[in-house]
């Protein structure tokens, strides 16, 4: 049985494409293919994406049973981060860089000497790191095609559209206001009107008077500011 | 397609819905006879508005009632719409609270109703429904928004209502300013 908590902040997404149902043996199939693969033992900065269960971020033991609830399949995806703080590599190099001139008598060392020490510093440092982890439940109505996903971050949403696309060879179209609109139910001629729509100014002589509706660049241009 | 830039182009249409939805809640009570049922939206205790115009100037208004306050009549006044807005939705014995972002449609800090069942299956699909019921509230109030905002009569009839309403509510405001 997947989680699912009760609060949480969420873009929703309709999918934009075909992907392959959880019934066809594929749908694992691709989840263990595209699982969370770990980089604690790393020694360059870098980050995984993966799938893992809602049930522990450690597993990517896929089974229906732990994805699906019909109608919804439910995930999470798990994003790994390994940064070595800059002002900690700094002051490494500072360091073993004073010792080097020390040792050998001179004022300071070559830029060639430094990159050294900072390419070996950051590699030693990035080793003894542990990643940073995050996971962020994704909730698939299936029948609708519709997802909530359960971050509003711009970039753990990018991390989710490139690996749902990734694993599903199917993209994601994020439900703003634009694009939701096309989706709604709506008489053809309004729909139609959507291409066309331009911001309008709620204020001034013209919006009461029921001018017509213009941008706000070349209404602020006409009128010289706000009535 | 360039979602990131689509969103920033269109940002207008939400901001102008929950303006217009702030001009519904307060001329009206509120409530929405939706195709799954009547629901009702209402502002809560965080507003922010912004002006197309002028983008560095940001109005955040927190705590208590903001949309009553003076300052975001000021804030409508002067050509500013609302960006983020902490809303309440309600249907039946059911209610959510819930933050959204105009230009992305985002809902952050959600709250959904307190759970009825016990058995896990049943809490997890009430969750999950819950989630879809408030969406599809909004979605609902949303297409409302856009049968008045697509039709040919918005220029003529619709838009001079809210801005009737923004002027006089400005006025009252003054005028009460006045006799203090």
């Amino acid at each position: 049985m997947p989680a699912l908590r009760t609060s949480g902040s969420f873009q929703r997404y309709f999918l934009d494409g075909e992907a392959p149902s959880p019934q066809d043996p594929q749908f694992l199939e691709r989840l263990q293919e595209h699982r969370f693969q770990t980089i604690e033992d790393a020694s360059e900065e870098s980050e995984s994406v993966g799938w893992v269960t809602t049930l522990h971020p450690f597993d990517t033991e896929f089974t229906l049973e732990k994805v699906v609830v019909e109608p919804y399949v439910t995930l999470a995806l798990r994003r790994d981060m390994k940064r070595v703080p800059r002002s900690l590599v700094k002051a490494y190099v500072e360091q073993e860089a004073a010792a080097l001139a020390l040792a050998e008598g001179r004022e300071k060392i070559s830029r060639n000497e430094r990159r050294e020490i900072q390419s070996r510093i950051e590699s030693e440092l990035t080793r003894r790191q542990l990643p940073s982890l995050s996971t962020t439940v994704l909730l698939w109505n299936v029948d609708r095609q519709i997802l909530f996903f359960f971050a509003t971050s711009q970039g753990t949403n990018d991390a989710l559209n490139r690996h749902f696309r990734l694993t599903f060879d199917c993209g994601l179209i994020p439900a703003m206001p634009i694009l939701l609109a096309e989706r709604l139910q709506m008489d053809a001629s309004l729909r139609s009107r959507l291409g066309h729509i331009d911001a309008c100014r709620l204020v001034g002589r013209n919006a009461e008077s029921g001018g017509s509706t213009r941008t706000h660049e070349a209404a602020a241009t006409a009128e010289g500011g706000l009535a | 397609m360039n979602f990131a830039l689509l969103e920033q182009e269109k940002a207008f249409l939400g901001e102008e819905f929950l303006t217009w939805l702030w001009f519904r809640t307060e001329t009206g009570d509120g409530t929405f006879d939706l195709p799954a049922g009547p629901a009702g939206l209402f502002f809560d205790d965080y507003l922010a508005l912004r002006s197309f115009e002028t983008q560095a100037h940001e109005n955040i208004l927190k705590k208590g009632t903001p949309t009553a306050s003076a300052e975001a009549g000021i804030s409508l006044a002067t050509g500013k719409k609302v960006t983020r807005a902490k809303m309440i939705c309600a249907r039946e014995n059911r209610e959510w609270t819930f933050t959204l972002d105009a230009a992305s449609f985002r809902y952050a800090s959600v709250r959904c109703p307190a759970l009825e069942s016990d058995e896990p299956t049943d809490r997890f699909l009430e969750t999950a429904s819950h989630f879809e019921e408030l969406t599809e509230i909004v979605d609902s109030v949303f297409r409302i928004f856009l049968e008045e905002r697509l039709a040919s009569e918005w220029s003529s009839e619709h838009l001079p209502k809210i801005s009737r309403w923004i002027r006089e509510r400005r006025q009252r405001e003054i005028a009460w300013g006045d006799e203090d």
